[in-house]
This record gives structure tokens, sequence and C-alpha cells, in this order.
């Protein structure tokens, strides 16, 4: 177990810097849900979401990242009962989970581009690519850092058990699950309203 | 930060049984989406139903796998002041743009 510091807060600082990007991360999100609300009905150039949008498929994209969100909080367990191998392959799973999911946008990126759907096609084409691509972005990150941890971790081996680094990026991972939870219902279900 | 993780109101378990029931959440949205007509589900019903479906999600993502139902109270408060505002300009841009 990572030994932690004695704080005025009494809460580790990384988890509370931590929890304080994700209360500014949610200002973000919430002016670019909005942004891209108010404009996705507007002009008329290229085709518009309910032609274009393939829900199986985000259904499925949504699934994915989902399930790499219950294989973080199982790492973050593991990693506190100290069982190496379980953990390091939950981050592995986490890892492949958000490679997948940024697999599933890149696809659907360009099947969109395809379709005539580009980032200076329309108001409802900058503020979907925004949105989205924003968290795309957010995955693409937490891709990265997860990564770093589990090569740590596998380089270290039981010398390294330090569950606040886990849990802090367990804790942005979680926040890009619970994001794509609001995306996936106001950008792709709410598309006919 | 509790060291048990039990106290953190986790259990492996506990994490199985939420990704079922958010899988099948998930399931549930998609179905209620893609036969909102054979099922006759009207627009107001299927954005409330669609709504709630996304508030449980993310009420069990944040609370049990981001364990902030355990977390001291000043994280609740830094969370869910920060939803709230951020709610409130969003609201507030909504009613300007619209």
């Amino acid at each position: 177990m990572s030994a932690h510091m004695e704080t005025v807060t009494g809460v580790d600082n990384r988890k509370f810097a931590m929890w304080s990007l994700i209360a500014s991360e949610c200002f973000l999100f919430g002016t670019l849900i909005v942004n891209y609300f108010v404009k996705r009905n507007r002009g008329l150039e290229g085709p518009t979401g309910p032609e274009i949008f393939d829900i199986n498929l985000t259904t499925l994209s949504t699934f994915d990242l989902l399930m790499s969100s219950v294989a973080m909080v199982l790492a973050l367990h593991y990693c506190r009962t100290k069982e190496l191998r379980k953990m390091q392959a939950w981050l592995g799973v986490v890892v492949l989970g958000g490679a997948i999911f940024l697999g599933f946008q890149w696809y659907e990126f360009n099947h969109f581009v395809n379709l005539g759907l580009k980032l200076d096609t329309s108001v409802f084409g900058s503020a979907f690519y925004m949105l989205t691509g924003c968290h795309g972005l957010h995955v693409a990150v937490g891709v990265l850092w997860i990564t770093s941890i589990l090569i740590t971790s596998l380089r270290k081996g039981e010398a390294w058990f330090n569950d606040t680094v886990i849990e802090v990026a367990g804790l942005y991972w979680h926040f890009v699950d619970v994001v794509w939870i609001i995306l996936f219902t106001v950008v792709y279900l709410f598309v006919y309203i | 930060m509790s060291d048990s993780h039990a106290s953190h109101g986790g259990g492996v378990k506990l994490y199985w049984i939420f990704c079922v029931i958010l899988s099948v959440i998930t399931f549930l949205e998609w179905a209620v989406f893609e036969y909102r007509e054979p099922w006759g589900i009207g627009k107001v019903s299927l954005v409330v139903s669609l709504s709630i479906f996304s508030l449980i999600k993310f009420v069990m993502v944040v609370g049990w796998y981001m364990h902030l139902k355990d977390d001291p109270k000043m994280l609740k408060n830094t969370f869910i002041f920060s939803l709230l505002l951020a709610s409130g300009v969003a609201a507030g841009l909504l009613a300007l743009m619209l």
C-alpha cells in the first residue's frame, strides 16, 4: 500500500486535485453539450444525425467503455489486495477497452466523412465533432496514462503497489465513462427529438 | 482515504452485480430507442425513460465505481456543487441560445 501523507484536508492531495479537475471538466462538457444541442438542427448543409448515426455500433462502443470502467475498479481492488497479476491483467483490459473505443470512434468519424459530414460542412458537423472529438481526446489521454501505469507495474513488479496512483487514474477514467453515458443519450438517442 | 476496499462500498461481487445492471440498462436504452414505434413510445415518454436510464447509470458509476458515496464530504461537495453550477450555466446558455 502506498504511504499516505497527512494533509490539511485529510484527503490525499492528488485525489483532491483530480476531483477539482473533474469539477472543471463538468463546465467544459456542459457547454459543449449545450452547443451541440442548440446547433444540431441548424443549417441544412450535409447529412444530419438521423441520416448517418448507427445506434447499434454506438451501443456497442458504449458497452465497451462501461466494461473498461468495471475493469478499472477491479484493477484498483486487486492493487489493494496486492494481487499483482490480477491487477496487471485488469489494467490491460482497461487499456484494451479504451483502444477499442477509440477504434470505434475512428471508424465512425471516417464513415461520416465519407458520407459528407466534415468539420466544416455544417454547424451540426462542427458541434458534433467538437463534442465527441473532445471526449475521444480524453479517452486517448486516459489510455496513455493507464498504459504508463501498467508499464511501471510490469517493470517494478511486487515493489510497486501504488493504490493512490491507480485510484486517481481510475477517477479520471470513470469520469470519461460518465461523460459518454450522457453523450450517448443526448447526442445519439435524442437524435429524433 | 480508506485502505479497506470493503469500506469503500466495494467488493468484487458488488462490482460484477453493478456491471450486469449497467449492461442491462444499456440494452434497455437501445431497445427502447430501436422499438419506440412498434412499442408505441411517444417522444415525451422516450425522453423521460432515456433520461432516467442515463441518470441511473450516472449515479451508479459516480457513487460506487468512483466511490464518491464513501468519500469525505469535502470531495462530495466539490463535485456536486460544480455539477449543479455547470448545469445552471448550461441551462442559462440553452435559454440564451434557443
